[in-house]
């Protein structure tokens, strides 16, 4: 009776956590409205391409982003409003996160969906900017940084197709997931 | 030489110009769609075609009004995938003195970029009138949205859309090719309001016979409800 109990009550859990919405809307930003702090982080990553700068807002949240492509990868640097820096994010292919890790992520998607397709991945670093820089410039190793995984997945749940953002730890830990608002496209369908 | 090959393309294009008809017009839209459970969908809409101009390029012709038809369809979508679905609806096409009957089967996939949305669309409908033989149209037609600020289209922002099509027809034994090309300026009022404002060009009878070219000022109202 007990087991029954905490499997339905992981089950409760588990449902409530994915269907946590997300819905961003992003606004390009001039680069004159940028926080002095987050234009410097930015210069010193010494992007060769084009950053284009967006005001990020999310249900509760706002933040502003900076995107770019760098070396063939996307790269995304988030800040808050204030400039504080929250993450960077460059995207990734599957076979780029360790074998480990990519083994714990598979299993947890097989067992929640069994049948689901990847759309993005993102290895995701936050932390001190000061450590995060000269780890992002290659210049130094760091431990004091926290990565984790982004991934963007589609899949049919409760008879409908779906999209979620999960988030997984360096090891392949779940962390947490919402589910992604899809855009209406009526207009290009019809 | 040059001179020559410049004179001889004048020649063509004049002529090709001046054999080739020409319509134009307004072609209003309202699309509501209405959300359902497990990932179908009905579409419902109302398209009314009125003729302000028409005559062969070259010629001197004044604008006339004229009604010519009103297109009431429906189509029930069902997703199966995140981003593909199957559709099938019915369309009939009010004319004065006529009346046609349209069943349509789609397959769309809807795919996103970064800052880009395409949707390809490929179809097949059969059209029934009173007097003459079915029509059978086979059709692939991709959509490209383009926001105009940030990386996709939010409400009270501006947008790009431009739709290009080919659509074969079969009737009897005659066998056609219709092209078109509908750029728009499009407004996304509200999450479930958008209106767009384009040029319908569409260009047929271009295989054996004179090109026709068909010029409709498109002004589009998607709802959701």
């Amino acid at each position: 009776m007990a087991k029954k109990l905490i499997a339905l009550c992981i089950m409760l859990v588990s449902f409530t956590s994915l269907a946590q919405a997300k819905y961003e809307k992003e606004i390009r930003l001039k680069e004159t409205l940028v926080p002095q702090v987050a234009l410097d982080f930015v210069q010193s990553l010494s992007f060769s391409k084009k950053i284009k700068w967006y005001k990020e807002i999310g249900i509760n949240t706002s933040s502003v982003e900076a995107k770019t492509k760098h070396l063939g990868k996307r790269y995304s640097v988030e800040f808050s409003m204030d400039g504080t820096l929250e993450d960077v994010e460059i995207q990734i292919k599957k076979e780029e996160i360790p074998e480990n890790a990519r083994l714990r992520i598979t299993e947890y998607f097989t067992s929640k969906f069994g049948k689901y397709r990847i759309n993005k991945i993102q290895i995701q670093y936050s932390g001190d900017p000061t450590v995060l820089l000269p780890f992002l410039k290659r210049e130094k190793v760091s431990t004091e940084i926290n990565t984790n995984y982004e991934i963007v997945v589609s899949a049919r749940v409760n008879r409908a197709y779906k999209k979620f953002e999960f988030l997984f730890s360096e090891k392949g830990d779940y962390l947490k997931s919402a589910e992604i608002v899809l855009k209406n496209t009526d207009n290009i369908e019809y | 030489m040059k001179a020559f090959l410049v004179c001889i393309s004048i020649l063509i294009t004049s002529y090709v110009v001046a054999q080739s008809r020409y319509q134009f017009g307004l072609l209003p839209s309202v699309n509501i769609n209405k959300k359902l459970p497990n990932d179908w969908k009905l579409n419902a809409k109302v398209e009314s075609r009125q003729e302000l101009k028409s005559g062969f390029f070259g010629e001197s012709n004044d604008f006339q009004y004229e009604y010519l038809q009103t297109d009431i369809s429906g189509i029930a979508a069902k997703k199966i995938a995140v981003d593909k679905s199957l559709a099938g609806g019915y369309l009939i096409r009010l004319r004065e003195k006529e009346v046609l009957h349209r069943f349509i089967q789609q397959f769309i996939i809807v795919k996103g970029y970064h800052g880009l949305r395409l949707a390809h669309r490929f179809a097949t409908d059969e059209t029934f009138q009173k007097d003459g033989d079915t029509e059978v149209r086979l059709r692939y037609r991709l959509s490209s949205l383009i926001p105009l600020s940030g990386q996709s289209v939010d409400p009270k922002e501006f947008y790009v859309k431009v739709n290009h099509e080919y659509l074969n027809a079969w009737e009897g034994k005659d066998h056609d090719l219709e092209v078109r090309l509908v750029p728009h300026i499009g407004y996304n009022i509200s999450e479930s309001s958008k209106l767009e404002l384009g040029l319908d060009y569409r260009l047929d009878s271009f295989i054996d016979s004179s090109p026709r070219h068909r010029f409709w000022t498109a002004i589009n109202w998607y709802m959701s409800i």
